[in-house]
């Protein structure tokens, strides 16, 4: 479903991630671990067109999106939940729902009423600005309204970042679901305690560059990479 | 030994969370403390309440003797605390040598008068870009720096003010392993030279435990651990909180 | 206490006004982050057109006419947004004013072919042209209608924003048009769309204004300025902020005129200085995220192996001009160096300050005025001279003070409110400055007297001043201005204070500014208001661009080039579209301006 080739990509001079390929079938998933500043936020957003690479390819559903910006990844159903959340602070929580709905003749299986289902906590506030809700309650909308857009692709940047255990451990539970109707899930993580339950296989990233690809059982075998590039 | 710095139940809340709560330490002359903890514990938000770029809800911080709770970040320069970003922070339209040059400028008083900004201070700066070990750099406009070497940049910009506290936020953030311990080494060197006290945040567990003579640990805005590299390393509740629930198996 | 409630009505019916113009501005700022400054000619246009049509059309022509001129108007603003303000999206905010000040230029040269310059009476709107009694109090139909005009759209843009998918995403893209971007929707639609909005709500409220007072050419600029208090009060982005900034102005300025008659003007700079310096961001705006884009194109600056070399050749050369040149060539080289040294300052505040003024006219005809008012207490040129440099850095002094706690368009939008102060008070108090009529017959001493003995005179004082200005620049000073400039916070942390570096780069400018006024009042012989309008702000600006802001030599080559340019148009039909189209060009097309260019090369060529 998503083939990367060679990817680079960076601010000015400097590149922040080089040489990085990566693959991704229906309904796989993969996390991205590596320390602060490894290149992992980078990576996505190149990947969903956010940043424009310097090099190599993303081919998604067999179509080249590199270069073509962040709308055509989300037309061609790529969704991107965010570091820092990015969701819209003055819009109440339905209207950011709203915001996410891709409208058209598209086959719609996301609606406001199935993510209010999913996340309980946001339904009740559906109508308080998005910039009143807690951090895990933003989580939740950046991914629901990730979900609005019927995505096949769903990638998430830290998303377990400043939650509260009980929460990164619902949030697991929401991305394995998800994943078992068959959206595929890139993930980019430092706490391993959503991406061991949500993904198999792991790529590490050290200095913009793959150091290790495996899955977490061979990452584990080998407490030499976690010691080294990991800081655990 | 006697405290440069002392934190008294210091407090910041972000909406309803506390980043940092009543927090408690101090920090002796001289001594290389290594702040870690994961992402989200905190650390920064500390780092900021002792740089004066956030002002604490309550608690007190004393410097050098003085309470310097409610001081601007320019003040507590000027008093001796002296601090890199995470994410490295160089005046973009110079060069190396001028970088370093403005920084010593503003330790002076006034200024310096209408005299060229060129010729002040070049001998002492550089003499801090060779203490950093980018001598050879100098007159390269910062754009054109590695990265490593714009964070070793930032560092002799820090030694420029002399001071009695220094404050590195992820200084080997986005390095290779090698690099990473050679721009530590330059620092604790600088540091036991200067008699400075080093307080530092990190990630690599190979460069906190090489290079601190003590190690706190913040989760979810507490110091729960503190004390010797050692011992803090075995610490049943450190490894808990970094290793997840679910890898005590 | 029936008086007080019709004063009350009168101002609501202006604050009505004020809110079309002002909505459409601030909602085109929300979406876009573009200070448009043609949006005051926008509304110019509404009101030629809505003349014109209601002309045309059979009686009662003018309630068809207004729709036809708004919609019309914001089909003109797509043009605009799809031509020029889609290439500066993202552009450091000095280059999106002065682009759009060029427009600003064009539309007024159209105008003034299309309409003609006579100032245009409009019937009275049919079927209200009578008045209702309220408690006894005559009130003008239109008045009250204008009130109803005013909630209603008000209205209508509540709806639009918060009950349809349009106005959800509009909103959303004010916030971050990335994100939305990121999530499929196509976020040019939206800018575009959004301009249409803007630009009818010009064209409207242009249109509404025809039966109220006349259609004038300078209808743009007298607007803008007042639209820019109302959008700054309410918060940058906030209709609903400006909204209640034009209830608040309105009734200033209908009861200020009660106790100030001749400051109605005043009385609304002064109320956005008021809201400014307590909420930085306006009533309801809220803080830009992220650095300022300007910092990001910064870049080295010094004068280059070749610049102290080149600067003794232009002197020695500028020295021996009089000895070859015509006296016309001298008038024209006082009027450079003049501009010159005006520029030179300016570069040093907006360049390694980081401060955009644009009003910074305000500081030469604060020198221009001092020097007239000293020379006709009859105490000679030199005091003249030397009270110019002295009142203009006085006025920088406290304007400075305030405006540098501001940043980036904030800023931008004190200083030029700062200069229309100035400009209304220059206008109306008659007793002091002659008003309209100016101050006349302001003459050098008599060993300053003609062209070549001025002229060395202006070598000398514009030489010296920008030879301080540079040295300035390359100080110690310079250095840790540049470096608040390109990282506020590393800067703090280095115990440097920005604010007190800002204040006294501004107030290091408002004195190059008010000896440049001194020299040109002395040079011109009388003094008129437009020494503080914006159009002189925008020469200084002008000339920097043209010369490139990070060059330090750049004043002085803008200045010429800007001079001679206008010089070659201003004999040529249609020289204001001309100029204007140049502006726009070159905003866009060349940000570095002639001087970054060549200091480039020479930068690159001295490089070992």
């Amino acid at each position: 479903m998503l083939e990367v080739q060679g990817l680079a990509a960076g601010y000015g001079a400097a590149a922040v991630i080089a040489g990085i390929d990566l693959a991704l079938s229906d309904d796989d998933a993969l996390t991205l671990i590596g320390r602060n500043g490894a290149g992992k936020s980078t990576a996505i957003k190149a990947i969903m067109g956010v940043n424009r690479p310097t090099a190599g390819s993303i081919a998604f559903q067999g179509r080249r999106i590199d270069g073509k910006g962040a709308r055509a990844a989300a037309l061609a159903g790529i969704a991107y939940v965010p570091e820092d959340r990015r969701i819209f602070q003055d819009l109440s929580v339905a209207e950011n729902l709203e915001a996410g709905r891709k409208p058209g003749p598209a086959a719609t299986t996301w609606t406001a009423a199935r993510v209010f289902e999913l996340f309980p906590e946001i339904a009740r506030r559906r109508h308080a600005p998005a910039g009143t809700l807690s951090g895990g309650e933003k989580q939740m909308l950046a991914i629901g309204r990730a979900l609005m857009g019927n995505p096949v692709l769903l990638l998430l940047d830290e998303p377990s970042e400043g939650l509260a255990p009980v929460v990164v451990d619902r949030l697991a539970d929401v991305l394995l679901e998800l994943r078992r109707d068959g959206i595929a899930i890139l993930l980019s993580e430092q706490s391993r305690r959503l991406a061991t339950r949500v993904s198999e296989r792991v790529m590490v990233l050290e200095t913009g560059r793959i150091v290790f690809s495996g899955t977490f059982a061979d990452l584990d075998a080998d407490p030499g990479i976690a010691l080294r590039y990991l800081g655990v | 030994m006697t405290a440069i710095l002392e934190a008294r139940q210091l407090r910041k809340v972000f909406g309803v969370t506390p980043a940092v709560d009543d927090v408690d330490f101090s920090i002796d002359a001289g001594t290389r403390t290594a702040l870690i903890g994961p992402n989200g514990a905190g650390k920064s938000t500390l780092f900021e309440l002792l740089g004066g770029g956030l002002s604490a809800d309550s608690g007190h911080i004393a410097f050098n003797g003085a309470d310097i709770t409610a001081w601007p970040p320019m003040r507590r320069a000027q008093a001796g605390i002296a601090r890199t970003f995470q994410i490295a922070a160089v005046f973009r339209s110079m060069t190396a040598l001028e970088n370093v040059q403005t920084a010593l400028l503003a330790t002076v008083p006034g200024g310096g008068g209408l005299r060229a900004a060129s010729s002040a201070f070049k001998g002492e700066a550089e003499a801090l870009l060779d203490t950093v070990g980018i001598a050879a750099a100098m007159e390269s406009a910062v754009t054109d720096l590695a990265y490593g070497d714009v964070k070793r940049l930032e560092l002799a910009m820090a030694l420029a003010g002399n001071p009695r506290l220094l404050l590195l936020d992820e200084p080997t953030a986005g390095m290779a392993a090698a690099e990473r311990r050679r721009i530590m080494e330059r620092a604790t060197g600088i540091a036991v030279a200067r008699g400075i006290a080093l307080l530092f945040t990190e990630h690599d567990m190979d460069t906190v435990f090489g290079f601190a003579d003590r190690v706190m640990v913040m989760h979810e805005g507490k110091i729960v651990a503190d004390g010797a590299p050692g011992d803090v390393r075995a610490d049943p509740l450190v490894r808990r909180i970094y290793l997840g629930a679910d890898a005590d198996a | 206490m029936a008086f007080a409630f019709a004063q009350f009505l009168t101002g609501l019916a202006s604050a009505s006004w004020l809110f079309l113009v002002a909505a459409g501005l601030t909602i085109v700022f929300g979406v876009t982050r573009v200070v448009n400054f043609a949006h005051g000619s926008l509304y110019m246009l509404g009101a030629y057109i809505a003349y014109s049509l209601t002309g045309m059309l059979s009686l009662g022509g003018f309630w068809l006419a207004v729709p036809i001129a708004a919609v019309t108007v914001g089909l003109l603003g797509v043009v605009l947004e799809m031509t020029v303000l889609r290439r500066l999206y993202g552009a450091p905010e000095l280059f999106q004013l002065l682009a759009t000040f060029g427009v600003v230029l064009i539309v007024k040269d159209v105008a003034l072919t299309l309409f003609g310059p006579v100032d245009l009476f409009g019937p009275r709107a049919p079927g209200l042209t009578g008045a209702v009694r309220i408690f006894g109090e005559p009130i003008p139909e239109y008045d009250l209608f204008m009130i109803g005009a005013g909630i209603t759209v008000l209205a209508i843009i509540w709806l639009l924003f918060n009950r349809t998918r349009f106005g959800i995403l509009v909103r959303a893209a004010t916030e971050d048009a990335g994100m939305v971007a990121a999530l499929g929707v196509d976020s040019g639609r939206i800018f575009t769309l959004s301009f249409f909005i803007g630009s009818t709500l010009a064209g409207l409220a242009g249109a509404l204004q025809v039966p109220r007072e006349p259609v004038t050419l300078l209808m743009d600029l007298n607007v803008i300025a007042e639209a820019f208090v109302v959008v700054v009060i309410g918060g940058m982005g906030s209709v609903f902020g400006a909204f209640i900034a034009a209830i608040l102005i309105g009734q200033l300025k209908a009861f200020g005129i009660l106790v100030l008659p001749e400051s109605t003007l005043v009385v609304a700079f002064l109320a956005m200085t008021v809201v400014l310096a307590l909420r930085p961001n306006g009533l309801f705006g809220r803080a830009a995220s992220g650095p300022p884009p300007a910092a990001e194109i910064a870049p080295p600056e010094n004068l280059g192996r070749f610049g102290r070399p080149a600067a003794i050749a232009l002197l020695i050369s500028l020295a021996l001009l009089p000895l070859v040149a015509e006296p016309f060539i001298l008038v024209l080289c006082v009027d450079i160096m003049t501009l010159a040294l005006f520029a030179a300052g300016l570069r040093l505040m907006t360049g390694p300050g980081g401060m955009i003024s644009f009003g910074h006219a305000a500081f030469f005809g604060l020198g221009a005025y001092a020097a007239a008012a000293t020379a006709k207490a009859g105490l000679g040129m030199v005091a003249g001279l030397a009270a110019a440099p002295l009142a203009a850095g006085l006025g920088a002094i406290v304007i400075g003070w305030l405006c540098v706690r501001s940043s980036g368009v904030y800023l931008a939008m004190l200083t030029l409110a700062a200069a229309q102060i100035l400009w209304s008070a220059a206008v109306q108090w008659n007793w002091l400055t002659g008003g309209d009529d100016g101050v006349l017959g302001i003459w050098p001493d008599r060993w300053a007297t003609g062209p070549v003995a001025y002229y060395y005179l202006t070598l000398a004082v514009s030489g010296a001043g920008m030879w301080l200005l540079i040295r300035l620049a390359e100080a110690p000073f310079g250095y840790m201005l540049r470096a608040g400039r390109d990282a506020p916070a590393r800067a703090r942390a280095l115990g440097i204070d920005q604010r007190r570096l800002k204040w006294l780069a501004f107030t290091a400018a408002g004195i190059a500014a008010g000896l440049a006024g001194g020299l040109a009042a002395f040079a011109k012989g009388n003094v008129f208001p437009d020494v503080l309008s914006i159009p002189k702000s925008v020469d200084g600006l002008l000339a920097i661009l043209l010369g490139g802001l990070h060059a330090p030599a750049g004043p002085v080559i803008g200045a010429a080039i800007y001079a001679a340019l206008e010089n070659i148009l201003s004999r040529l039909d249609h020289w204001r579209a001309l100029l204007g189209l140049s502006i726009v060009g070159l905003a866009v097309f060349a940000p570095g301006g002639v001087g970054g260019w060549i200091s480039k090369r020479l930068r690159h060529r001295s490089r070992p």
